[in-house]
């Protein structure tokens, strides 16, 4: 199971960071989720990844969503240093990444969890339904007003 | 028909049945305001899914790597000694064994480095960075793993860590950042030099087809487990090195 769990790291780690917006707890809440994993195991019938996933969701809403730290308006500095590249570009492109992390932040939670599910884990509408207990129609729903909601504010 | 934001959102994401991915495409065709929108909720998307991907250019904590690549280590409570990572001999007959194109894609991969990393350390005497190779070789000598030292006003080198490879030498992955982006390398000492064994450009690799299922540093790691003895060097093993000016014993 490390081999695997070191394989699928680079994908937990952006789907952590995608929640947590921070590096710090983002590496924080992937250490607590591969700790977990290596400690209860993966449920029979349950593919690896999918179930690395779910853990770490669930650890994020259980244990460290209350920290709150995700909500800095802050760009964590050591992700600024290491996104930067030279030349107005780069500049530009560092703000509008900048602008849509904040504006991620104001998306109600639900659809948060969806937009992440979908846009940076790759999961399908079907399987973040399953994931998360709720009917298609609502994973399309809460992706379009998490898109819409996304592209209001960055015109703004 | 009036197209939501829900029928473009799903467009995207190739979720519609193929009779509402007919009807979209025939409204985007016809409504310039839907096509508008498509490209507005496209873009957010992309924008989305790039951010994610900004995690992706800082190295991975040494303490996680070393919870899933060594053993002996793991104490009753799954807290992993911090004095640098062990890699198990056994992953490296894994991913021998697991990854059939690793002869084929270190090939590739040193086809690669002559195109574009020896370039950045100066064996091309039109590069700007003519200088820069005896400057990065010079750095490996004295930076310490996890720190990165500037060596002109455009590039720097960061040491990721060091180890043993199956030939005893002494061998350091770090990282080269200039103006025209970063490489992942590996070089180890023969004699009293450094000579380049493996590189990979994270932006070149991603647009090589041939390379789209593995990342540049995937490539690396690959590599990485052929070439190592069975482990990194703790931080008082490396700093012996540095002071023994990387001579083997």
């Amino acid at each position: 199971m490390k081999a695997e769990l070191l394989e699928l790291l680079p994908a937990l780690r952006r789907y952590a960071w995608s929640m947590t917006h921070s590096v710090h707890d983002a590496d924080d809440l992937l250490q607590g989720t591969v700790e977990r994993l290596l400690r209860k195991g993966v449920p029979d019938g349950v593919e690896l990844a999918r179930w690395a996933f779910t853990v770490c969701r669930n650890l994020w809403i259980d244990e460290y969503r209350s920290r709150k730290t995700w909500q800095t308006t802050e760009l964590d500095p050591d992700l600024t240093e290491a996104g930067q590249v030279d030349g107005e570009k780069a500049v530009q492109t560092q703000m509008q990444l900048k602008q849509v992390m904040t504006a991620m932040r104001k998306l109600p939670e639900e659809q948060q969890m969806v937009l992440n599910m979908v846009s940076v884990q790759g999961l399908s509408y079907q399987e973040v339904a399953n994931s998360l207990d709720i009917p298609v129609g609502t994973v399309m729903s809460r992706l379009a007003r998490a898109r819409g909601k996304l592209t209001e504010i960055l015109n703004t | 028909m009036n197209i939501n934001d829900e029928m473009l959102s799903a467009y995207l994401d190739d979720e519609l049945s193929d009779q509402d991915r007919a009807l979209v495409r025939t409204a985007l065709a016809a409504d310039a305001k839907a096509a508008d929108r498509l490209a507005q909720l496209a873009s957010v998307n992309a924008l989305v899914g790039r951010q994610a991907t900004l995690v992706d250019q800082l190295p991975m904590p040494q303490s996680l790597l070393s919870l899933l690549r060594e053993d002996k280590h793991v104490v009753a409570d799954n807290v992993v000694e911090l004095s640098g990572f062990r890699q198990a001999r056994q992953r490296v007959m894994h991913v021998m064994r697991d990854h059939a194109a690793l002869a084929a894609s270190l090939a590739l991969l040193i086809g690669f480095a002559s195109g574009q990393l020896l370039p950045l350390l100066g064996n091309n005497p039109e590069n700007s960075h003519t200088d820069s190779s005896p400057a990065i070789y010079a750095a490996l000598d004295i930076v310490p793993s996890g720190q990165q030292l500037s060596i002109d006003d455009n590039t720097s080198v960061t040491a990721r860590f060091s180890f043993l490879d199956t030939q005893s030498r002494l061998c350091r992955q770090f990282v080269v950042q200039d103006t025209q982006g970063s490489s992942e390398n590996l070089a180890c000492r023969d004699k009293d030099q450094w000579t380049l064994v493996a590189t990979a450009r994270s932006s070149a690799v991603a647009n090589s087809a041939q390379y789209q299922p593995a990342s540049g540093p995937r490539l690396l790691d690959n590599v990485l487990d052929a070439m190592m003895q069975g482990s990194a060097l703790s931080q008082a093993e490396e700093q012996s090195a540095i002071s023994n000016r990387w001579q083997s014993e």
